[in-house]
């Protein structure tokens, strides 16, 4: 009897703590989240305007999260300028990595040859597959096309000694590359 | 006031953490690839450390000795999720190099081993000095392990070239191996200028 007593009593110790715990987590919560989702916002935006320097709108075209290959197509954007010409598109994607989901926005000419690559988040090792968030690596992507062959250490130059950093955002720029393409193709149809 | 900065001292090369305990050489090992990143690490370890220390000081007398770990787990799991938002709400930039390394300070074993050793059984300002101390004491070991890794692996210094771009950077520094021959080196140095030369007794065996 004394003993589940005993028992209770911590118990009820416990669920105060990881209440007031709660509390403390559910504030900062509060208090950071509008500015979380701005700076992601802000990063993406920054992304966009570095890709495309000359498009002065960007419109989201509506479509829902699409899983292409191993990598999902987040939203999608057209890119416009100031006399409402299509310069080409912006997808922002995840592909797996080696230390979890890579973000990355891909830019796409109206041609459908890649127009550049931001990589907005990513948990790779840091000094090793964190590199491919970096524009030297990055920039030998500019101006591929569906016809090149997407294949680390063959067209692609890899990351030293982060192949499979390198192998899946290449694959990824491969899948969204194809899909978005096709999409729009489809689309204007 | 001579006690705490002794035990502030203590923490710095008595019983540094990394060096002498020999605990939390995971993240040490892992972040240390560049300067930038172990100044990150410092600074979120540091806050993590120094918040878990004062908490625990202050409610270790309602804390039962048989729940206390569970207890610790949720205060430092707390405050490492706190910070964790803070970074990415106001460091985004840094949070971004940090990365992984950002969730895992809970599961250092420097902050743990810390509140269960000093602050559930010393009060508020002794754990403050204790954390203080703990933190120098584990900022310097990283930064210098990074600033050697940065130096040799990668030819640079808080991302400038030092060697001119003829350099031809040795990357097993940056690799995995590379941290751990660094900080056996700074292990090695330490020992030396701390150990006494031990009395042997007759038969030759240590005292």
């Amino acid at each position: 009897m004394k003993n589940s007593k005993e028992i209770v009593r911590l118990g009820l110790i416990l669920g105060l703590i990881c209440l007031i715990a709660g509390f403390a987590l559910s504030a900062t919560y509060s208090i950071t989240k509008d500015k979380i989702t701005e700076q992601q916002r802000k990063a993406l935006v920054q992304a966009q305007k570095e890709i495309f320097p000359d498009a002065t709108e960007f419109k989201k075209i509506e479509i829902a999260e699409t899983k292409v290959g191993s990598a999902t197509l987040k939203e999608l954007y057209e890119c416009l300028s100031e006399n409402e010409n299509i310069l080409g598109y912006i997808a922002t994607a995840s592909t797996p990595g080696y230390g979890g989901n890579i973000i990355f926005v891909l830019g796409v000419n109206s041609d459908f040859s890649v127009k550049g690559v931001k990589v907005t988040e990513q948990t790779e090792t840091p000094g090793l597959g964190a590199n491919i968030a970096k524009s030297q690596f990055l920039e030998q992507f500019n101006g591929k096309t569906l016809n090149d062959e997407f294949v680390v250490k063959k067209d692609v130059k890899p990351v030293t000694s982060a192949t499979i950093s390198s192998r899946s955002i290449t694959n990824g720029i491969k899948e969204i590359l194809n899909f978005t393409s096709k999409n729009v193709k489809e689309a204007s149809k | 006031m001579r006690n705490l900065i002794n035990i502030f001292k203590n923490g710095i090369i008595k019983e540094n953490p990394v060096l002498i305990i020999m605990i939390g050489l995971c993240s040490v090992l892992a972040v240390s690839t560049s300067v930038v990143n172990a100044l990150g690490m410092t600074l979120a370890f540091s806050f993590v450390l120094i918040g878990s220390e004062l908490t625990i000081s202050i409610i270790r007398k309602f804390v039962p000795k048989t729940i206390r770990i569970p207890i610790f787990i949720v205060v430092i799991g707390s405050f490492t999720t706190i910070m964790s938002l803070f970074l990415q709400a106001y460091l985004p930039d840094l949070n971004k190099s940090l990365g992984i390394f950002v969730p895992l300070v809970v599961v250092n074993c420097i902050i743990i081993g810390r509140v269960e050793a000093f602050s559930y059984r010393r009060g508020v300002i002794e754990s403050l000095f204790d954390a203080l101390g703990m933190s120098v004491g584990y900022g310097i070991v990283i930064v210098s392990i990074g600033f050697i890794r940065e130096l040799l692996g990668n030819g640079t210094i808080l991302g400038y070239q030092v060697f001119g771009p003829n350099y031809n950077p040795a990357l097993f520094f940056i690799l995995p191996p590379g941290a751990f021959i660094a900080i056996g080196i700074e292990i090695a140095i330490l020992n030396r200028f701390l150990s006494k030369p031990k009395k042997v007794k007759e038969d030759g065996q240590d005292k």
